[in-house]
């Protein structure tokens, strides 16, 4: 499934616009501590976490994920939002819980 | 659904509370920030963590969870778990991704859509006036908490709300650990009168420069090794604010921080 559609199907907000919608999302990754996702999260996969630190987008760029989705309300500073359009990283938001949106993500994904 | 129906559902190993694992739960917090999961986290729910330190267990009992479940294989040191089985709270161990679980218990949870209701139950023991001390000191991460807990209980003994217990406990930890994080040292007092209970706090530290940008969601000067921690995401004097009536912050850079947190005992008097 492309990020656009992912983001549709959830009801997503675009925060930052940058990376590409026609990437496929394979699967979600949900955690915060940066070496964990950097550790373990697989290219491609949509990061659900409540970090809005800028070095999020180290790590989203340097793993290939899919795009952030920030949880909770959480909205990113104007810092890392310039940088996000810079490094064209996808972020979006969601007012819900990392795990009320990584528990929709994976029925979606789950899905034939 | 149960402790043991979850166990079961994202494999996991019951490391304490076999004597729990017929007790329901009502919700699920996933997050590896703790200030998160104090902010979002509801009661009778299960935390969901891959950070396995003492400060998970403290913070499990300030929000008043039903179990704590680590994923990605993580366990508490033999420390932990003895926190654990003193505090008497469950925990579990599966080897999933936390986002794997999430999206496990989310499924069930559909599947079962029956809704559990709860009331909750306020008790009327007479509260006498009560001034309490304590110090805490910087840096001493393995006490951290423990002043919170401590000021949690002697609240929930007087048949406070639990609602308001709640709250207050979460405002005295937040508190308590922006002492430990940052300042030398600090004297919290709990106060306690017919109507309100108060928690202060003076610190001798570096005080903060900017209080109206630390109060922001999200502004932290953490450290690394504090965000690894799961603490430092800016969110904790911004949950102070959330869960008290009152709240005064003064600080002197150089000199140190005091806090003035009150919350009414009768919700309806918030001002």
């Amino acid at each position: 499934m492309t990020l656009t559609e992912v983001v549709e199907r959830l009801g997503l907000r675009v925060v930052t616009p940058a990376g590409s919608g026609d990437s496929k999302v394979t699967g979600g990754y949900t955690g915060d501590l940066l070496s964990d996702v950097m550790a373990n999260s697989k290219a491609g996969n949509l990061w659900i976490t409540m970090q809005t630190h800028q070095n999020i987008l180290a790590v989203a760029k340097l793993k290939d994920l899919a795009g952030i989705v920030l949880v909770n309300d959480r909205q990113p500073n104007e810092e890392t939002m310039r940088k996000a359009d810079e490094e064209q990283v996808t972020i979006l938001s969601t007012g819900e819980s990392a795990f009320s949106i990584s528990g929709r993500l994976y029925r979606l994904l789950a899905r034939p | 659904m149960t402790l043991r129906e979850l166990a079961g559902l994202i494999e996991a190993e019951i490391i304490y509370g076999e004597q729990h694992l017929d007790d329901e739960f009502e919700c699920v917090s996933a997050s590896d920030l703790m200030s998160d999961i104090l902010a979002f986290g509801m009661p009778r729910g299960v935390m969901l963590t891959g950070l396995a330190n003492a400060q998970s267990i403290r913070t499990a009992e300030i929000i008043e969870a039903k179990a704590i479940v680590y994923v990605r294989g993580k366990k508490p040191g033999e420390e932990g778990i003895k926190l654990a089985r003193e505090r008497d709270i469950p925990i579990l161990s599966t080897r999933l991704l936390m986002y794997k679980a999430c999206g496990l218990i989310y499924r069930q949870e559909e599947k079962q859509a029956e809704k559990v209701s709860h009331e909750s139950t306020g008790g009327t023991v007479s509260r006498h006036d009560l001034s309490r001390a304590y110090e805490i000191t910087g840096r001493n991460f393995a006490k951290a908490g423990s002043v919170s807990v401590e000021i949690k209980q002697i609240l929930q003994e007087l048949g406070i709300d639990p609602a308001i217990v709640r709250r207050a406990a979460i405002a005295a930890y937040e508190t308590e650990m922006n002492v430990v994080m940052y300042a030398d040292r600090g004297e919290m007092v709990l106060r306690l009168n017919p109507r309100a209970i108060q928690i202060t706090l003076e610190d001798s530290g570096p005080g903060i420069e900017n209080i109206e940008m630390a109060m922001q969601e999200g502004y932290s000067t953490a450290s690394d090794e504090i965000r690894e921690m799961g603490f430092g995401a800016g969110m904790g004097l911004h949950n102070i604010k959330k869960n008290a009536d009152v709240f005064e912050l003064r600080s002197t850079v150089g000199e140190g921080t005091s806090y003035n947190i009150v919350i009414y005992l009768d919700s309806t008097e918030k001002t």
